[in-house]
Protein backbone atom coordinates (compact mmCIF):
# COMPACT_ATOMS: atom_id res chain seq x y z
CA UNK A 1 0.00 0.00 0.00
CA UNK A 2 1.66 3.23 -1.08
CA UNK A 3 0.28 5.27 1.83
CA UNK A 4 0.78 2.61 4.52
CA UNK A 5 2.91 5.02 6.56
CA UNK A 6 -0.22 7.00 7.34
CA UNK A 7 -1.42 4.25 9.69
CA UNK A 8 1.20 5.47 12.18
CA UNK A 9 0.23 8.48 14.29
CA UNK A 10 3.73 9.92 14.25
CA UNK A 11 3.81 9.76 10.45
CA UNK A 12 0.43 11.49 10.23
CA UNK A 13 1.80 14.25 12.43
CA UNK A 14 4.99 14.39 10.37
CA UNK A 15 2.99 14.74 7.17
CA UNK A 16 0.82 17.54 8.55
CA UNK A 17 3.89 19.31 9.93
CA UNK A 18 5.64 18.96 6.57
CA UNK A 19 2.66 20.52 4.79
CA UNK A 20 2.80 23.49 7.19
CA UNK A 21 6.56 23.89 6.78
CA UNK A 22 6.43 23.39 3.01
CA UNK A 23 4.04 26.34 2.70
CA UNK A 24 5.43 28.65 5.39
CA UNK A 25 9.14 28.44 4.50
CA UNK A 26 8.96 29.70 0.88
CA UNK A 27 6.33 32.31 1.81
CA UNK A 28 8.98 33.98 3.98
CA UNK A 29 11.94 32.95 1.83
CA UNK A 30 10.75 34.83 -1.26
CA UNK A 31 11.17 38.17 0.54
CA UNK A 32 14.59 37.18 1.92
CA UNK A 33 15.74 36.28 -1.61
CA UNK A 34 14.38 39.59 -2.93
CA UNK A 35 16.31 41.44 -0.20
CA UNK A 36 19.43 39.43 -1.07
CA UNK A 37 19.45 38.03 2.46
CA UNK A 38 18.98 34.40 1.44
CA UNK A 39 21.19 33.20 4.30
CA UNK A 40 19.15 35.00 6.97
CA UNK A 41 17.30 31.76 7.78
CA UNK A 42 20.61 30.06 8.50
CA UNK A 43 21.57 32.73 11.01
CA UNK A 44 18.20 32.40 12.74
CA UNK A 45 18.61 28.61 12.85
CA UNK A 46 21.92 28.97 14.63
CA UNK A 47 20.47 31.35 17.22
CA UNK A 48 17.47 29.06 17.71
CA UNK A 49 19.92 26.28 18.65
CA UNK A 50 21.05 28.33 21.64
CA UNK A 51 17.37 28.66 22.58
CA UNK A 52 16.80 24.90 22.29
CA UNK A 53 19.86 24.19 24.44
CA UNK A 54 18.78 26.76 27.01
CA UNK A 55 15.34 25.12 27.12
CA UNK A 56 16.88 21.67 27.70
CA UNK A 57 19.22 23.07 30.37
CA UNK A 58 16.44 24.82 32.30
CA UNK A 59 13.87 22.09 31.73
CA UNK A 60 11.57 24.45 29.81
CA UNK A 61 9.89 23.71 26.47
CA UNK A 62 12.74 23.93 23.90
CA UNK A 63 10.33 25.11 21.16
CA UNK A 64 9.18 28.10 23.22
CA UNK A 65 12.67 29.13 24.30
CA UNK A 66 13.96 28.67 20.73
CA UNK A 67 11.18 30.92 19.45
CA UNK A 68 12.04 33.66 21.96
CA UNK A 69 15.78 33.35 21.22
CA UNK A 70 15.39 33.37 17.44
CA UNK A 71 12.87 36.23 17.46
CA UNK A 72 15.12 38.30 19.77
CA UNK A 73 18.10 37.58 17.53
CA UNK A 74 16.02 38.58 14.50
CA UNK A 75 15.02 41.90 16.03
CA UNK A 76 18.59 42.70 17.15
CA UNK A 77 20.06 41.90 13.74
CA UNK A 78 17.43 43.98 11.95
CA UNK A 79 18.00 46.96 14.23
CA UNK A 80 21.77 46.72 13.75
CA UNK A 81 21.31 46.49 9.99
CA UNK A 82 18.82 49.35 9.71
CA UNK A 83 21.00 51.69 11.78
CA UNK A 84 23.94 50.87 9.54
CA UNK A 85 26.13 50.13 12.55
CA UNK A 86 27.41 46.97 10.96
CA UNK A 87 27.04 45.36 7.58
CA UNK A 88 24.44 42.66 7.12
CA UNK A 89 26.92 39.90 6.40
CA UNK A 90 29.07 40.69 9.44
CA UNK A 91 26.03 40.81 11.70
CA UNK A 92 24.84 37.49 10.28
CA UNK A 93 28.30 35.95 10.71
CA UNK A 94 28.37 36.91 14.39
CA UNK A 95 24.92 35.33 14.80
CA UNK A 96 26.09 32.13 13.11
CA UNK A 97 29.07 31.63 15.39
CA UNK A 98 27.49 32.84 18.61
CA UNK A 99 24.34 30.76 18.08
CA UNK A 100 26.11 27.48 17.34
CA UNK A 101 28.75 27.98 20.03
CA UNK A 102 26.14 28.87 22.65
CA UNK A 103 24.02 25.87 21.65
CA UNK A 104 26.88 23.37 21.80
CA UNK A 105 28.18 24.66 25.14
CA UNK A 106 24.76 24.82 26.82
CA UNK A 107 23.61 21.43 25.55
CA UNK A 108 26.77 19.82 26.98
CA UNK A 109 25.66 21.04 30.41
CA UNK A 110 21.98 20.06 30.04
CA UNK A 111 20.91 17.09 32.18
CA UNK A 112 20.12 14.00 30.10
CA UNK A 113 20.92 15.71 26.81
CA UNK A 114 23.40 14.15 24.41
CA UNK A 115 24.86 14.48 20.95
CA UNK A 116 21.72 12.69 19.77
CA UNK A 117 19.43 15.45 21.07
CA UNK A 118 21.64 18.02 19.33
CA UNK A 119 21.37 16.08 16.07
CA UNK A 120 17.60 15.90 16.30
CA UNK A 121 17.33 19.66 16.27
CA UNK A 122 20.14 20.28 13.79
CA UNK A 123 18.90 17.88 11.12
CA UNK A 124 15.27 17.18 12.03
CA UNK A 125 13.69 14.10 13.52
CA UNK A 126 10.11 13.54 12.43
CA UNK A 127 9.34 10.89 15.00
CA UNK A 128 9.81 13.41 17.81
CA UNK A 129 6.92 15.69 16.77
CA UNK A 130 4.39 15.42 19.61
CA UNK A 131 0.67 16.26 19.22
CA UNK A 132 1.28 19.36 21.35
CA UNK A 133 4.19 20.45 19.14
CA UNK A 134 1.99 19.98 16.09
CA UNK A 135 -0.74 22.22 17.51
CA UNK A 136 1.81 24.95 18.25
CA UNK A 137 3.33 24.59 14.76
CA UNK A 138 -0.10 24.77 13.13
CA UNK A 139 -0.96 28.04 14.88
CA UNK A 140 2.45 29.58 14.16
CA UNK A 141 2.40 28.48 10.50
CA UNK A 142 -1.09 29.91 10.06
CA UNK A 143 0.10 33.26 11.48
CA UNK A 144 3.19 33.25 9.21
CA UNK A 145 1.10 32.46 6.10
CA UNK A 146 -1.64 34.95 6.94
CA UNK A 147 0.88 37.78 7.39
CA UNK A 148 3.15 36.97 4.43
CA UNK A 149 0.22 36.56 2.04
CA UNK A 150 -1.85 39.40 3.54
CA UNK A 151 1.04 41.88 3.48
CA UNK A 152 2.72 40.45 0.36
CA UNK A 153 2.54 43.72 -1.60
CA UNK A 154 4.02 45.73 1.28
CA UNK A 155 6.75 43.21 2.04
CA UNK A 156 7.55 43.13 -1.69
CA UNK A 157 7.82 46.94 -1.87
CA UNK A 158 10.19 47.08 1.11
CA UNK A 159 12.26 44.07 -0.03
CA UNK A 160 12.56 45.41 -3.57
CA UNK A 161 13.58 49.00 -2.83
CA UNK A 162 13.91 49.99 0.81
CA UNK A 163 14.98 53.56 0.00
CA UNK A 164 11.97 54.22 -2.22
CA UNK A 165 9.63 52.58 0.30
CA UNK A 166 10.97 54.85 3.07
CA UNK A 167 10.63 57.96 0.91
CA UNK A 168 7.04 57.07 -0.02
CA UNK A 169 6.08 56.77 3.64
CA UNK A 170 5.71 53.01 4.14
CA UNK A 171 6.50 51.80 7.70
CA UNK A 172 9.77 50.22 6.53
CA UNK A 173 11.32 49.56 9.95
CA UNK A 174 8.18 47.84 11.21
CA UNK A 175 7.81 45.73 8.05
CA UNK A 176 11.47 44.67 8.18
CA UNK A 177 11.12 43.74 11.86
CA UNK A 178 7.98 41.78 11.04
CA UNK A 179 9.79 39.86 8.29
CA UNK A 180 12.68 39.12 10.65
CA UNK A 181 10.32 37.77 13.33
CA UNK A 182 8.38 35.73 10.74
CA UNK A 183 11.69 34.24 9.59
CA UNK A 184 12.55 33.30 13.17
CA UNK A 185 9.11 31.77 13.67
CA UNK A 186 9.39 29.70 10.48
CA UNK A 187 12.79 28.43 11.56
CA UNK A 188 11.39 27.21 14.87
CA UNK A 189 8.29 25.66 13.25
CA UNK A 190 10.56 23.80 10.85
CA UNK A 191 13.24 22.54 13.20
CA UNK A 192 11.57 19.19 14.00
CA UNK A 193 10.99 18.33 10.36
CA UNK A 194 13.82 19.90 8.39
CA UNK A 195 16.29 20.77 11.13
CA UNK A 196 17.92 24.05 12.04
CA UNK A 197 20.85 23.60 9.66
CA UNK A 198 18.67 22.83 6.64
CA UNK A 199 15.63 25.05 7.07
CA UNK A 200 17.14 27.86 5.04
CA UNK A 201 17.22 25.49 2.04
CA UNK A 202 13.45 25.06 2.16
CA UNK A 203 13.05 28.84 2.33
CA UNK A 204 15.30 29.48 -0.64
CA UNK A 205 15.37 26.49 -3.05
CA UNK A 206 11.62 26.45 -3.96
CA UNK A 207 11.87 30.21 -4.65
CA UNK A 208 15.01 29.70 -6.74
CA UNK A 209 13.12 27.02 -8.72
CA UNK A 210 9.96 29.10 -9.20
CA UNK A 211 11.84 32.19 -10.45
CA UNK A 212 13.30 30.10 -13.28
CA UNK A 213 9.98 30.03 -15.12
CA UNK A 214 7.66 32.59 -13.46
CA UNK A 215 7.12 36.01 -15.08
CA UNK A 216 5.76 37.89 -12.07
CA UNK A 217 6.37 38.17 -8.33
CA UNK A 218 2.87 36.89 -7.64
CA UNK A 219 3.37 33.81 -9.84
CA UNK A 220 6.80 33.14 -8.30
CA UNK A 221 5.19 33.13 -4.85
CA UNK A 222 2.38 30.77 -5.91
CA UNK A 223 4.78 28.34 -7.63
CA UNK A 224 7.26 28.48 -4.73
CA UNK A 225 4.54 27.56 -2.22
CA UNK A 226 3.37 24.68 -4.43
CA UNK A 227 6.95 23.43 -4.91
CA UNK A 228 7.72 23.78 -1.19
CA UNK A 229 4.58 21.85 -0.29
CA UNK A 230 5.28 19.11 -2.86
CA UNK A 231 8.91 18.69 -1.85
CA UNK A 232 8.09 18.56 1.88
CA UNK A 233 5.40 15.88 1.40
CA UNK A 234 7.48 13.80 -1.05
CA UNK A 235 10.58 14.19 1.14
CA UNK A 236 8.83 13.03 4.32
CA UNK A 237 7.21 10.08 2.51
CA UNK A 238 10.54 9.10 0.96
CA UNK A 239 12.28 9.28 4.31
CA UNK A 240 9.81 6.71 5.67
CA UNK A 241 10.41 4.20 2.89
CA UNK A 242 14.16 4.70 2.57
CA UNK A 243 14.70 5.06 6.31
CA UNK A 244 16.59 8.33 5.85
CA UNK A 245 16.42 11.58 7.88
CA UNK A 246 13.44 13.74 6.91
CA UNK A 247 15.32 17.05 6.66
CA UNK A 248 17.94 15.79 4.24
CA UNK A 249 15.32 13.93 2.18
CA UNK A 250 13.16 17.06 1.80
CA UNK A 251 16.09 19.27 0.83
CA UNK A 252 17.48 16.73 -1.66
CA UNK A 253 14.02 16.47 -3.23
CA UNK A 254 13.88 20.28 -3.52
CA UNK A 255 17.35 20.41 -5.10
CA UNK A 256 16.40 17.62 -7.55
CA UNK A 257 13.30 19.60 -8.59
CA UNK A 258 15.44 22.73 -9.00
CA UNK A 259 17.96 20.86 -11.17
CA UNK A 260 15.24 19.40 -13.42
CA UNK A 261 13.57 22.82 -13.76
CA UNK A 262 16.90 24.50 -14.52
CA UNK A 263 17.71 21.97 -17.26
CA UNK A 264 14.23 22.21 -18.82
CA UNK A 265 14.21 26.04 -18.84
CA UNK A 266 17.75 26.12 -20.29
CA UNK A 267 16.71 23.74 -23.10
CA UNK A 268 13.52 25.72 -23.82
CA UNK A 269 15.46 29.01 -23.92
CA UNK A 270 18.11 27.59 -26.26
CA UNK A 271 15.42 26.27 -28.62
CA UNK A 272 13.59 29.62 -28.57
CA UNK A 273 16.84 31.44 -29.39
CA UNK A 274 17.64 28.99 -32.21
CA UNK A 275 14.20 29.23 -33.77
CA UNK A 276 14.04 33.05 -33.61
CA UNK A 277 16.50 33.82 -36.45
CA UNK A 278 14.51 31.52 -38.77
CA UNK A 279 11.32 33.42 -37.98
CA UNK A 280 13.07 36.72 -38.53
CA UNK A 281 14.51 35.53 -41.84
CA UNK A 282 11.07 34.35 -42.91
CA UNK A 283 9.59 37.73 -41.99
CA UNK A 284 12.27 39.59 -43.92
CA UNK A 285 11.58 37.50 -47.01
CA UNK A 286 7.86 38.13 -46.72
CA UNK A 287 7.00 34.47 -46.06
CA UNK A 288 5.36 35.24 -42.77
CA UNK A 289 2.57 37.60 -41.96
CA UNK B 1 1.52 86.31 -7.86
CA UNK B 2 1.05 83.87 -4.97
CA UNK B 3 3.95 81.42 -4.86
CA UNK B 4 3.06 78.00 -3.54
CA UNK B 5 6.15 76.72 -1.71
CA UNK B 6 6.38 72.89 -1.60
CA UNK B 7 9.65 72.70 0.31
CA UNK B 8 11.58 75.22 2.33
CA UNK B 9 15.03 74.69 3.84
CA UNK B 10 16.44 77.10 6.39
CA UNK B 11 20.13 76.77 7.35
CA UNK B 12 19.75 73.02 6.99
CA UNK B 13 22.63 70.55 7.36
CA UNK B 14 22.54 66.88 6.37
CA UNK B 15 24.89 63.95 6.77
CA UNK B 16 25.41 60.36 7.84
CA UNK B 17 25.89 59.50 11.50
CA UNK B 18 28.21 62.22 12.86
CA UNK B 19 29.58 63.27 9.46
CA UNK B 20 27.99 66.42 8.01
CA UNK B 21 28.06 66.32 4.18
CA UNK B 22 26.06 69.44 3.39
CA UNK B 23 25.61 72.59 5.48
CA UNK B 24 24.00 76.07 5.45
CA UNK B 25 21.35 75.11 2.93
CA UNK B 26 18.64 77.75 2.58
CA UNK B 27 16.38 77.50 -0.45
CA UNK B 28 12.83 76.76 -1.55
CA UNK B 29 11.20 74.49 -4.09
CA UNK B 30 8.16 76.25 -5.51
CA UNK B 31 5.17 74.73 -7.30
CA UNK B 32 5.84 74.58 -11.04
CA UNK B 33 9.63 74.66 -10.69
CA UNK B 34 11.79 72.51 -12.92
CA UNK B 35 14.94 72.56 -10.86
CA UNK B 36 18.30 70.95 -11.53
CA UNK B 37 20.81 70.25 -8.78
CA UNK B 38 24.29 70.12 -10.29
CA UNK B 39 27.84 69.82 -9.06
CA UNK B 40 30.84 67.49 -9.18
CA UNK B 41 30.75 63.93 -7.87
CA UNK B 42 30.84 63.84 -4.09
CA UNK B 43 29.75 67.48 -3.73
CA UNK B 44 26.57 66.54 -1.86
CA UNK B 45 23.89 66.64 -4.60
CA UNK B 46 22.33 63.29 -3.72
CA UNK B 47 22.65 64.05 0.00
CA UNK B 48 20.62 67.23 -0.55
CA UNK B 49 17.69 65.41 -2.15
CA UNK B 50 17.91 62.56 0.32
CA UNK B 51 17.80 65.16 3.08
CA UNK B 52 14.64 66.66 1.59
CA UNK B 53 13.17 63.13 1.36
CA UNK B 54 14.10 62.31 4.96
CA UNK B 55 16.49 59.53 3.93
CA UNK B 56 19.60 60.94 5.60
CA UNK B 57 20.18 62.38 9.06
CA UNK B 58 19.10 65.94 9.56
CA UNK B 59 21.89 67.63 11.52
CA UNK B 60 20.79 71.27 11.88
CA UNK B 61 18.35 73.92 10.71
CA UNK B 62 14.78 73.38 9.55
CA UNK B 63 13.08 71.68 6.60
CA UNK B 64 9.40 72.25 5.88
CA UNK B 65 7.52 70.13 3.37
CA UNK B 66 4.09 71.26 2.17
CA UNK B 67 3.97 73.78 4.99
CA UNK B 68 4.75 71.41 7.88
CA UNK B 69 8.07 70.28 9.40
CA UNK B 70 9.40 67.44 7.21
CA UNK B 71 9.51 65.01 10.15
CA UNK B 72 5.80 65.57 10.77
CA UNK B 73 4.73 65.11 7.14
CA UNK B 74 2.21 62.28 7.09
CA UNK B 75 1.41 62.05 3.37
CA UNK B 76 4.94 61.47 2.12
CA UNK B 77 3.56 60.06 -1.15
CA UNK B 78 3.08 63.70 -2.25
CA UNK B 79 6.78 63.52 -3.07
CA UNK B 80 7.63 60.96 -5.79
CA UNK B 81 11.22 59.72 -5.57
CA UNK B 82 13.07 58.17 -8.50
CA UNK B 83 16.33 56.78 -7.10
CA UNK B 84 19.37 56.09 -9.22
CA UNK B 85 19.21 52.39 -10.07
CA UNK B 86 20.96 50.25 -12.66
CA UNK B 87 17.97 47.90 -12.72
CA UNK B 88 14.43 48.49 -11.51
CA UNK B 89 13.72 45.01 -10.14
CA UNK B 90 15.43 42.52 -7.82
CA UNK B 91 16.29 38.83 -8.12
CA UNK B 92 12.63 37.71 -8.33
CA UNK B 93 10.80 38.28 -11.65
CA UNK B 94 8.53 41.31 -11.28
CA UNK B 95 6.13 42.76 -13.85
CA UNK B 96 6.03 46.45 -14.71
CA UNK B 97 2.56 46.68 -13.18
CA UNK B 98 3.65 45.04 -9.91
CA UNK B 99 6.55 47.45 -9.60
CA UNK B 100 4.50 50.55 -10.42
CA UNK B 101 1.75 49.40 -8.01
CA UNK B 102 4.27 49.41 -5.17
CA UNK B 103 4.36 53.20 -5.54
CA UNK B 104 0.69 53.38 -4.58
CA UNK B 105 0.91 51.33 -1.37
CA UNK B 106 1.77 54.14 1.05
CA UNK B 107 -1.55 55.80 0.17
CA UNK B 108 -3.49 52.61 0.84
CA UNK B 109 -2.24 51.93 4.37
CA UNK B 110 -1.20 48.52 5.68
CA UNK B 111 -4.51 46.74 5.40
CA UNK B 112 -6.20 48.99 2.86
CA UNK B 113 -7.96 47.52 -0.15
CA UNK B 114 -6.61 47.92 -3.67
CA UNK B 115 -9.58 49.99 -4.84
CA UNK B 116 -10.67 50.77 -8.40
CA UNK B 117 -9.23 54.25 -7.93
CA UNK B 118 -5.86 52.80 -6.93
CA UNK B 119 -5.81 50.53 -9.98
CA UNK B 120 -6.75 53.48 -12.18
CA UNK B 121 -3.90 55.58 -10.73
CA UNK B 122 -1.42 52.79 -11.53
CA UNK B 123 -2.75 52.49 -15.11
CA UNK B 124 -2.51 56.26 -15.56
CA UNK B 125 1.03 56.38 -14.17
CA UNK B 126 2.10 53.72 -16.70
CA UNK B 127 0.35 55.60 -19.51
CA UNK B 128 1.97 58.92 -18.62
CA UNK B 129 5.47 57.50 -19.12
CA UNK B 130 4.54 55.29 -22.09
CA UNK B 131 5.03 51.83 -20.55
CA UNK B 132 1.36 50.88 -20.42
CA UNK B 133 1.74 48.29 -23.19
CA UNK B 134 4.50 46.59 -21.14
CA UNK B 135 2.36 46.21 -17.97
CA UNK B 136 2.72 42.42 -17.82
CA UNK B 137 6.33 42.23 -18.98
CA UNK B 138 8.99 41.35 -16.40
CA UNK B 139 11.06 44.50 -15.76
CA UNK B 140 14.37 42.68 -16.19
CA UNK B 141 13.51 42.14 -19.87
CA UNK B 142 13.23 45.90 -20.52
CA UNK B 143 15.95 48.22 -21.81
CA UNK B 144 17.70 50.60 -19.42
CA UNK B 145 15.65 53.54 -20.69
CA UNK B 146 12.35 51.68 -20.28
CA UNK B 147 13.33 50.71 -16.73
CA UNK B 148 13.98 54.39 -15.91
CA UNK B 149 10.48 55.24 -17.14
CA UNK B 150 9.02 52.42 -15.03
CA UNK B 151 10.71 53.94 -11.96
CA UNK B 152 9.19 57.32 -12.85
CA UNK B 153 5.76 55.66 -13.16
CA UNK B 154 6.23 54.09 -9.70
CA UNK B 155 6.96 57.54 -8.24
CA UNK B 156 3.86 58.96 -9.97
CA UNK B 157 1.50 56.18 -8.87
CA UNK B 158 0.81 57.91 -5.55
CA UNK B 159 -0.26 61.10 -7.41
CA UNK B 160 2.97 62.88 -6.46
CA UNK B 161 2.99 66.68 -6.76
CA UNK B 162 6.76 66.90 -6.46
CA UNK B 163 8.96 64.51 -8.43
CA UNK B 164 12.59 64.13 -7.29
CA UNK B 165 14.89 62.23 -9.66
CA UNK B 166 18.49 61.21 -8.96
CA UNK B 167 20.52 61.13 -12.20
CA UNK B 168 17.59 60.03 -14.41
CA UNK B 169 19.61 60.19 -17.64
CA UNK B 170 22.90 58.69 -16.44
CA UNK B 171 23.98 55.41 -18.00
CA UNK B 172 21.36 55.19 -20.77
CA UNK B 173 21.79 55.79 -24.50
CA UNK B 174 20.92 59.05 -26.25
CA UNK B 175 17.48 57.88 -27.47
CA UNK B 176 16.50 56.63 -24.02
CA UNK B 177 17.76 59.90 -22.52
CA UNK B 178 15.57 61.86 -24.94
CA UNK B 179 12.56 59.69 -24.02
CA UNK B 180 13.07 60.34 -20.30
CA UNK B 181 13.42 64.10 -20.90
CA UNK B 182 10.24 64.08 -23.01
CA UNK B 183 8.33 62.34 -20.21
CA UNK B 184 9.59 64.94 -17.71
CA UNK B 185 8.61 67.77 -20.09
CA UNK B 186 5.06 66.39 -20.32
CA UNK B 187 4.81 66.00 -16.54
CA UNK B 188 6.11 69.53 -16.00
CA UNK B 189 3.56 70.85 -18.50
CA UNK B 190 0.88 68.98 -16.50
CA UNK B 191 1.87 70.95 -13.39
CA UNK B 192 4.16 68.45 -11.67
CA UNK B 193 7.10 70.15 -9.93
CA UNK B 194 10.35 68.44 -10.96
CA UNK B 195 13.75 68.33 -9.24
CA UNK B 196 16.55 66.47 -11.03
CA UNK B 197 19.98 65.72 -9.68
CA UNK B 198 22.31 65.61 -12.68
CA UNK B 199 25.91 65.99 -13.70
CA UNK B 200 24.85 67.23 -17.16
CA UNK B 201 22.37 70.10 -17.59
CA UNK B 202 22.33 70.06 -21.36
CA UNK B 203 19.47 67.52 -21.90
CA UNK B 204 17.21 69.59 -19.60
CA UNK B 205 18.26 73.04 -20.83
CA UNK B 206 14.92 73.94 -22.44
CA UNK B 207 12.88 72.88 -19.40
CA UNK B 208 14.78 74.39 -16.49
CA UNK B 209 13.46 77.25 -14.39
CA UNK B 210 16.04 76.98 -11.58
CA UNK B 211 19.54 75.67 -11.01
CA UNK B 212 21.18 74.84 -7.67
CA UNK B 213 24.94 74.39 -7.84
CA UNK B 214 26.40 72.32 -5.01
CA UNK B 215 30.09 72.13 -4.34
CA UNK B 216 32.12 71.13 -1.30
CA UNK B 217 29.00 70.62 0.74
CA UNK B 218 27.46 74.04 0.16
CA UNK B 219 25.13 75.67 -2.33
CA UNK B 220 27.20 78.08 -4.41
CA UNK B 221 24.56 79.14 -6.93
CA UNK B 222 20.78 79.28 -6.67
CA UNK B 223 19.05 81.03 -9.52
CA UNK B 224 17.98 81.08 -13.14
CA UNK B 225 19.51 78.79 -15.72
CA UNK B 226 21.60 81.35 -17.56
CA UNK B 227 23.52 80.38 -20.70
CA UNK B 228 26.77 80.57 -18.76
CA UNK B 229 25.50 78.22 -16.04
CA UNK B 230 24.23 75.67 -18.54
CA UNK B 231 27.49 75.78 -20.46
CA UNK B 232 29.50 75.41 -17.25
CA UNK B 233 27.46 72.39 -16.10
CA UNK B 234 27.16 70.66 -19.45
CA UNK B 235 30.72 69.42 -19.74
CA UNK B 236 31.21 66.05 -18.09
CA UNK B 237 32.24 66.70 -14.52
CA UNK B 238 34.07 63.40 -14.53
CA UNK B 239 36.90 65.04 -16.51
CA UNK B 240 37.75 66.88 -13.35
CA UNK B 241 37.41 63.98 -10.97
CA UNK B 242 40.68 62.18 -11.35
CA UNK B 243 44.29 62.62 -12.30
CA UNK B 244 46.32 65.56 -11.12
CA UNK B 245 43.73 68.14 -12.08
CA UNK B 246 41.91 69.91 -9.28
CA UNK B 247 38.18 69.23 -9.42
CA UNK B 248 36.07 72.20 -10.41
CA UNK B 249 34.69 72.58 -6.93
CA UNK B 250 33.26 76.06 -7.02
CA UNK B 251 31.44 78.29 -9.42
CA UNK B 252 33.58 80.69 -11.39
CA UNK B 253 33.22 84.13 -9.75
CA UNK B 254 31.74 85.74 -12.84
CA UNK B 255 28.83 83.29 -12.72
CA UNK B 256 27.87 84.04 -9.14
CA UNK B 257 24.66 85.96 -8.69
CA UNK B 258 25.69 89.61 -8.45
CA UNK B 259 29.28 88.58 -9.20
Amino acid sequence: MPLEFLQYDFMQRALIASILVGLAAPSVGIFLVQRRLALMGDGMGHVALTGVALGLLLGWAPVGVALVAAASGAVIIELLRSRGRTTSDLALAIMFYGGIAGGVVLIAKAPGASALSLNQYLFGAITTTSPRDLAVFAVLSAVVLALTLGLARHLFAVSNDEEFATASGLPVVQLNLLLAVLTATTVVVSMRIVGLLLISALMVVPVATAQLFARSFRATMAYALAIGLGCAVVGVSTSYYTNTPSGGSIVLTAIAVFTIAAVITAVVRTRTKMSRPQELRAQEQGFSS
Amino acid sequence: MLVNTLAELRDAAFGYDDHVVLRDVSTTIDAGDFMAIVGPNGAGKSTLVKGILGLVDFAAGEVDMFGVPASALKDRWRVGYVPQRQTAGGPIPTTVKELVSSGRLARQGLFGRNSARDRMAVEQAMERVGVHHLAHTPVHRLSGGQQRRVLIARALAGDAQLLVLDEPTAGVDVDAQAAVVEVLADLSADGVTVVVVTHDLEPFAQLLTRVLWVSRGRITYDGEPTQAIIAAASEPFSHHDHGDEQPRETMPDDLRPGG
